[in-house]
């Protein structure tokens, strides 16, 4: 390309920076000062290693403002995601009081179910009932334990019903388990009266090959009462 | 023999980005060059990038180019540039084509595009209709009506800073508005192309069943489109609507026809929404969706997508050792999605390419065979790799 104004000769090139005499003499490359076969070596040497240059120049130049631009979008980038990670923050802290919420009536409703499932009743001065309906696993029984001793401890009564009348069956384990508790209560003074045991229950707990003379069975919680009031009289 | 350069430059002044982007672009092929492919980034004054860089070549060089969102060159993805390749053809003619607008009826369009494709008999043409303005299936169509299947197409829709305000075509020294420009090779080359997307579909499928002039969705399963969308978007649906562009439509069934991904996709066309009519409780792509087409929710992680790029370059690759030059057409939302990851999605490619000139710019649909027939994508990634005798 040549240049529409020659900056090496007569006054074209007085008065520009030194920046834009490079620039327009970098353009030129048709110059015909640089190129005639009269122009010393030396001369048209030092053109094309400013052509050169010049190009160098322009090249640095782009990738300079490339950089400034892909540093404003990483700039960018890096708010949208700065924005995000704070906006998942605040969900995450939304949703762990939530759960913390969840967690806490899940606990009451459980404690409050554990009451349920472990009801005991005092039927009689000194006789308490507790009837079991459901399912009678290891867990279930340790609670039954541990709330019967402790209203046996608390009033002192010389009889307890276990009305088995709402479980159809028990394994091993925890008829193993129901025997204890008929020891430990005896322990404290408590005859235990098993009631309402069907067939199934019974077997797993003959299977057991225990001592079952701790224990006494009676049809129903009726006659349990009745054995608990002729206990009473006798005494 | 194709012999090509590619050059990119940067600047602040739009005038003097052209005229160096063209400087450069001389003086890297060593030659005047026959054709040039120009994109430049939709942030310069258009006007004065095309008058800066056409009055730096010959009046004989014939340019064709658009607009863009971002550029590709031979060694990088980059934003803001003018990027240019200059060709040399040798044996192979050439011939460059231009429509200056749709006036509504982008069918219609096509066959007028088409007719004058026609005319020059192609073996391949690189295509560059207004984004915004065309409707890119049915401009497709009309050529294809015309030209026939057969004719290899590729380029990609012209694109703009994602404000989706306007964007612009470039013919030898015009720049157009609404129109499409494409430039036609043929004798004696060859033409390897790829596309891959790598959306996964999530969810339930939905029927569209109210669809306005192929690109407003108004209903789906009898339900506002809108409310849809943003239930699936969750908690970043108050980034609409430009968030979208990150959320693709796919499209899994109810469409006839050859325009679909393959079979390895999972998906049979993949469609961007680009914005929402708050009004009516719209969805607005820039693909077309017909009416009784089956569509679910998408998502794709960075890695989803950088690997199916490096699957069709891989795919191209192997189907052509050498080629003489290379061009990506991509989508913007993939560069919207992949953050500041976006020049990972080409680094495979460019290690693949070994130096091979390509050029090629991120777009508003991208244009390139599938199973022999060209179609119109969104938010996929399509590489064509030629060879002249």
């Amino acid at each position: 390309m040549r240049c529409d104004r020659c900056v090496l000769e007569g006054e074209g090139g007085e008065g520009l920076s030194i920046e834009a005499f490079l620039e327009k003499l970098g353009a030129c490359t048709e110059c015909p000062l640089l190129k005639a076969e009269e122009t010393p070596e030396a001369v048209r040497a030092l053109g094309r290693r400013h052509q050169e240059a010049a190009r160098l120049v322009r090249k640095l130049g782009s990738k300079v403002r490339q950089q400034q631009i892909e540093i404003r979008e990483l700039t960018g980038d890096m708010q949208k995601y700065e924005a995000r990670v704070a906006k998942l923050e605040s969900l995450h802290r939304a949703g762990t009081r939530e759960l913390q919420e969840q967690i806490e009536l899940a606990m009451q409703q459980e404690a409050a179910m554990r009451a349920m499932s472990t009801p005991t009743i005092r039927v009689w001065e000194g006789v308490l009932a507790l009837p079991v309906i459901g399912v009678l696993d290891r867990a279930r029984a340790e609670l039954i334990l541990a709330s019967l001793l402790s209203e046996i401890q608390e009033r002192g009564s010389s009889h307890a019903i276990l009305d088995l009348t709402g479980v159809s069956e028990i394994d091993a384990a925890t008829a193993d388990h129901l025997l204890r508790i008929a020891g430990a209560a005896q322990l404290l003074g408590t005859q235990i009266i098993l009631t309402g045991m069907k067939g199934r229950v019974a077997e797993a707990l003959i299977a057991l090959d225990v001592d079952l003379s701790t224990v006494i069975a009676v049809g129903n919680v009726e006659d349990a009462i009745r054995h608990c009031m002729a206990a009473r009289r006798g005494a | 023999m194709i012999h090509a350069a590619t050059v990119s430059i940067v600047h602040d002044n739009a005038r003097l980005a052209g005229q160096e982007a063209a400087q450069e672009l001389l003086l890297e092929l060593g030659a005047e060059p026959e054709a040039v492919l120009l994109f430049a980034s939709a942030r310069y004054d258009q006007g004065e990038v095309l008058a800066g860089f056409a009055g730096e070549l010959p009046a004989s060089t014939r340019i064709v180019g658009c607009s863009s969102y971002a550029e590709i060159n031979s060694e990088e993805a980059l934003t803001g540039s003018v990027t240019a390749m200059g060709l040399r053809l040798g044996s192979v003619a050439f011939e460059t084509f231009k429509l200056d607008g749709a006036d509504g009826d982008s069918l219609a369009a096509g066959r007028v595009f088409g007719a004058q494709v026609k005319a020059f008999e192609p073996d391949l043409l690189l295509l560059f209709p207004d984004g915004l303005k065309m409707n890119g299936t049915q401009f497709l169509l009309g050529i294809q009506e015309i030209v026939g299947r057969d004719l290899p197409i590729i380029g990609g829709m012209a694109a703009d800073d994602g404000t989706f305000t306007a964007t612009y075509e470039y013919h030898g020294r015009e720049l157009i508005s609404g129109g499409a420009v494409g430039l036609g090779l043929k004798g004696g080359i060859e033409v390897i192309t790829a596309a891959k997307a790598g959306w996964l579909p999530v969810g339930a499928r939905r029927t569209c069943t109210r669809v306005e002039g192929g690109k407003a969705i108004l209903e789906l399963d009898g339900h506002p489109a809108l409310h849809l969308y943003k239930e699936y978007l969750g908690e970043r649906a108050d980034e609409m609507p430009a968030v979208g562009i990150e959320f693709p439509l796919g499209v899994v069934g109810g469409v006839q026809g050859t325009q679909r991904l393959p079979d390895s996709e999972g998906l049979l066309l993949v469609r961007a929404v680009i914005g929402v009519d708050e009004e009516r409780k719209a969805l607005l792509c820039v693909g077309e969706i017909p009416a009784g087409a089956e569509v679910c929710m998408t998502r794709a992680g960075k890695e989803d997508l950088i690997e199916a790029a490096d699957a069709a370059v891989g795919v191209a690759r192997a189907a052509m050792p050498a080629p003489q030059v290379a061009f990506i057409f991509d989508c913007m939302g993939r560069k919207l999605v992949l953050g500041a990851r976006y020049k990972d999605e080409l680094r495979r490619s460019f290690e693949l390419l070994g130096g091979t000139p390509t050029i090629g710019f991120y777009t508003y649909g991208e244009l390139s065979p599938v199973q022999g027939v060209t179609m119109y994508h969104d938010e996929t990634f399509t590489l064509a790799l030629v060879k002249g005798g």
